[in-house]
């Protein structure tokens, strides 16, 4: 088993999952679309299209072309689809400013592209993940171990091996929480029929196990990449038997997910909006919590106008969503700076024993560091705007004489660049480039002028020692800081403009 | 699994994780909706609760070895074997390993391996090694690695589980040691006719009054019609001891390695020869054990700071004077004479000594010339370059003292001992 072929479809039927579920809450949230059965076959069918696309024909060199003609040609296709199985509309097949307003192509259609994004990006990731050597570069493979990550020479435990995976499994799940969530405040669930739950739940635990299985197979790809490169002996039927334990793993996991209790929790948004309200009006909220409620009766006073409203009105998404909103930045707020604390005590107390942290703690330290760093810059930063005030201010206050010898300063300060007879050597060395460039002798952005003068002599041998003289005067100036005599930049500068010529003697000839 | 050294845990990565996943749980508990809950639980088991069962299932895990020493000779490979046990319920991902190799062994390279243990199940990994030079070796501690299905956390540890690996020295024909090839070891013919040999017969002869009835040759009797006896030579048994020098004193620093390989070699092709012919043969040297050999080899090895094999036949007696070179290393404190001074004492009339040395002194020759009037045989085999008492190499074949330079050639014809 290719494992290379094998994992671009699990993305594919993910990536299928999510869109699909997210698809059903749109559907559901936006009362005026169905989601139409057609939609899962083209979101499947691009899905793989795209992720296999991705994965073994995209490339740096792909013309923007042909990306357009494929996500053009699925979008097409679903427009097609739309108006082959909808009723007539409104509108002529060539108004497209129309369609674009209509819901039943214009969801549908950002739902593929959606899919196509989705199924896209792990392709590419996958070309990633299968060209980890070349990240390797010269490094010995003895030296090479999977298991802390050090071949991508990051820190130890700076990042996961499939971060961008489960970055994915994270985002797209809390979109489809959040929706979930907005459904369910909406009140459409309550309606929905046990069919139409069901499929919910089986798209939902499908879409998780499929999501699963992909983070499970994407490590393992991973690993026998490594693997490959390091000779790493490993043992027959190795695949087989990941694929089979992961199974074992993911039905376990989504066993207990399943099962698992829900609804239980004592302080729900409800509470706490009944809880903040009651604040609002100086009430006790658990007493209005408890209390007896009796929308139908009138209210007599002010508490109980209190107890009326909250019985009769749920609060609304957006309501929910700024609590929901307002909840994260004071929790990730306090959270924030519990560690700043944390971090601060750890630098006081552990000083050289820091680099023996792991996990929170290490966490901390570099959430401090961090915030020390930025509060410098900040502070930096404040101290040049207030120097620069300052000579604004002396610029009009002192003498002219203050003035000039203030201007003086300021120019002293400031960094010059070049200028002169340096200036203009450099600006030869740009020119050659840029005409080089024109022909199709590239600089590349890793060369150095070394390297592209040895370039251009395999182009043009017939001006070498021109180049060679050239360029080593070039480096010289540029980074030797040498002395430029008139005669010496005179030849220089001939040498350069020999060489320009020579170059686009031979772009005509090329052409 | 015994446990060495536990090294490894998440980073600051892993924190972020547990926070979000803390952050899903919150968003659970305050909007009650079942996809929140299912996202936050998977996350929950994948950052807290896996993490924590892998590490108290990696705990359990059984790392044994299938064998605690090997035997090789040069140029041979082995195939060293690792159990693993799962006795948890957890599945491993994978489980992989790096034996502790020293240099002589394949020039260290460490090989990892890889492989997945399922729930209550068993894995075997193997690795090759090739034995280059002789030697007692030591392959360990195991560095075990256990990780999950998604790189989210990696468990190691250091198993402290040994195997020897003794790599006996080269054993070569006496020719390409530039040795005669019928050299005079085990039975010799007596001199003095006192002392028939029952399981050498020489021929037969009329039978003569006073002959032993059980002497008599019934086939031979049959088919003469005439009394016949059997006639025996007479024969005695000579022990063959093997001293071999190892006083790196005595050796040329120059040369040293290669003298003193080729000395080890010289002891292990004689004592292969002799036992191959069927005749007792010992060990004797002055050497000292390697540190990894001490525990490999018998404590009766071992007399009074020096190594002393009794002679006796067999191929298991071979091996464990194999065994011995293997492990045996040059030594400064004692000199070769006192070891020929001791050794002299101890065996009977007529036993033949092979003396193993770097270069004939000229005390080695008087100890040899004062175990021949003592009634020894002695044969020196010089592996040095330079031979001082030239005169006894022209020795004859009968000679109870004769000399031989030893010459390692570049492409030996090794003999395996079977």
């Amino acid at each position: 088993m290719k494992l290379k072929h094998v994992v671009p479809s699990l993305a594919a039927l993910f990536s299928f999952s999510v869109v699909s579920l997210v698809g059903q809450y749109i559907s559901l949230l936006y009362g005026g679309w169905t989601f139409p059965v057609w939609l899962f076959a083209v979101i499947f069918l691009v899905s793989f299209e795209s992720v296999y696309f991705s994965a073994f024909f995209l490339s740096p060199r792909t013309p923007i072309t042909v990306r357009l003609l494929e996500v053009g040609s699925a979008v097409g296709a679903v427009y097609v689809i739309v108006r082959l199985t909808l009723s007539p509309l409104a509108y002529e097949w060539f108004e497209l400013s129309q369609a674009i307003r209509d819901p039943y192509v214009i969801l549908p259609a950002l739902l593929t592209l959606a899919a196509w994004f989705m199924a896209g990006g792990y392709g590419q990731q996958f070309t990633v993940i299968h060209k980890l050597g070349d990240q390797l570069g010269d490094a010995s493979a003895s030296t090479v171990s999977w298991e802390y990550e050090s071949l991508e020479s990051r820190d130890y435990g700076v990042t996961m091996a499939i971060e961008y995976f489960f970055w994915r499994l994270f985002g797209y799940g809390f979109l489809i929480g959040v929706l979930a969530i907005a459904a369910s405040r909406s009140g459409v669930v309550d309606d929905l029929s046990r069919g139409y739950r069901l499929g919910l739940g089986v798209l939902g635990i499908g879409g998780l196990s499929v999501g699963l299985i992909l983070q499970g197979a994407v490590y393992l790809f991973r690993l026998e990449t490594i693997w490959s490169y390091t000779g790493t002996r490993v043992s027959e039927g190795f695949q087989k038997d990941w694929f089979k334990n992961l199974a074992i793993f993911v039905i376990a996991v989504v066993g207990i997910v399943s099962i698992a209790p829900v609804n239980y929790s004592p302080i729900t948004y409800d509470r706490l909006s009944q809880w903040a309200i009651g604040l609002f009006q100086g009430m006790d909220p658990f007493t209005v919590i408890e209390g007896d409620f009796q929308p139908e009766s009138p209210p007599h006073s002010n508490e109980e106008m209190v107890e009326w409203g909250i019985g009769e009105e749920e609060p609304s998404f957006w309501f929910a969503l700024v609590m929901f909103l307002y909840f994260l930045v004071v929790v990730g707020g306090i959270a924030l700076l519990v560690l700043l604390a944390v971090g601060f005590f750890l630098v006081m107390l552990a000083k050289d024993e820091l680099d023996k942290l792991k996990g929170m703690p290490q966490l901390a330290v570099r959430i401090y560091r961090a915030f020390t760093a930025a509060v410098c810059g900040g502070l930096m930063a404040l101290r040049d705007l207030w120097g620069r005030g300052k000579n604004v201010l002396r610029r009009y206050t002192f003498s002219p004489t203050d003035t000039l010898s203030a201007e003086r300063t300021h120019k002293a300060g400031k960094k010059r660049g070049p200028s002169g007879p340096v200036l203009h050597i450099r600006q030869m060395f740009q020119r050659i480039v840029r005409t080089g460039r024109e022909v199709g002798i590239r600089m590349g952005p890793g060369q150095t002028p070394q390297e592209y003068g040895e370039l251009l002599r395999e182009k043009l041998p017939s001006v070498n020692t021109e180049i060679q003289f050239f360029i080593q005067s070039y480096n010289e100036v540029r980074y030797g800081k040498r002395m430029v005599e008139p005669e010496w930049k005179e030849r220089v500068m001939e040498q350069g403009q020999e060489i320009v010529r020579q170059i686009k003697a031979w772009g005509k000839e090329e052409q | 699994m015994s446990v060495n050294e536990e090294y490894s845990e998440g980073g600051v990565c892993l924190a972020l994780w547990k926070f979000l996943t803390v952050f899903l749980v919150f968003a659970a508990l305050l909007f009650e909706t079942k996809p929140v809950y299912t996202l936050a639980y998977t996350f929950m088991v994948l950052f807290f609760f896996s993490r924590r069962l892998q590490q108290s299932c990696a705990d359990q895990l059984k790392v044994v070895r299938n064998a605690s020493t090997t035997h090789l000779f040069p140029d041979d490979q082995a195939t060293i074997e690792i159990r693993l046990e799962n006795p948890s319920w957890l599945p491993f991902a994978w489980v992989s390993g790096v034996d502790g190799k020293p240099t002589a062994l394949d020039g260290g390279k460490r090989d990892k391996w890889v492989t997945a243990l399922p729930p209550r199940g068993m894995a075997t990994a193997s690795y090759q090694i090739t034995a280059a030079n002789r030697g007692v070796y030591v392959l360990g501690p195991l560095d075990i690695s256990v990780g999950d299905f998604f790189g989210i956390t990696t468990q190691s540890y250091r198993v402290e589980d040994y195997q020897t690996v003794v790599v006996y020295p080269t054993v070569c024909t006496l020719t390409d040691l530039a040795l005669p090839s019928r050299l005079p070891f085990g039975h010799a013919r007596a001199q003095q006719k006192i002392y028939p040999d029952p399981s050498r017969l020489g021929g037969v002869r009329p039978y003569e009054p006073g002959d032993p009835l059980r002497s008599i040759h019934w086939k031979a009797t049959a088919r003469e019609r005439n009394l016949q006896v059997k006639q025996f030579e007479h024969t005695v048994t000579i022990t063959t001891m093997i001293l071999l020098n190892l006083d790196e004193r005595d050796y040329d620093v120059h040369s040293f390695y290669v003298d003193t390989e080729l000395a080890i070699t010289t002891a292990a092709s004689l004592a292969a020869h002799i036992i191959g012919l069927g005749e007792e043969c010992g060990l004797a040297s002055n050497g000292v054990f390697t540190r990894h050999a001490v525990d490999e080899l018998d404590d009766s090895y071992r007399h009074d700071g020096v190594l002393r094999i009794s002679p006796r036949k067999g191929y298991s007696h071979l091996m464990s004077i194999f065994t011995a070179l293997a492990g045996v290393e040059c030594q400064s404190s004692h000199g070769f004479s006192e070891l020929i001074d001791d050794l002299g004492r101890h065996y009977s009339f007529g036993s033949l000594f092979l003396l193993v040395v770097p270069v004939d002194t000229g005390a080695i020759v008087d100890k040899a010339l004062n175990l021949t009037k003592l009634g020894y045989q002695v044969q020196i085999f010089v592996v040095g370059t330079k031979v001082i008492h030239r005169h006894l190499l022209q020795q004859p074949a009968h000679a109870s003292l004769q000399m031989f330079q030893v010459k390692q050639d570049t492409k030996l014809n090794f003999v395996q001992p079977r």
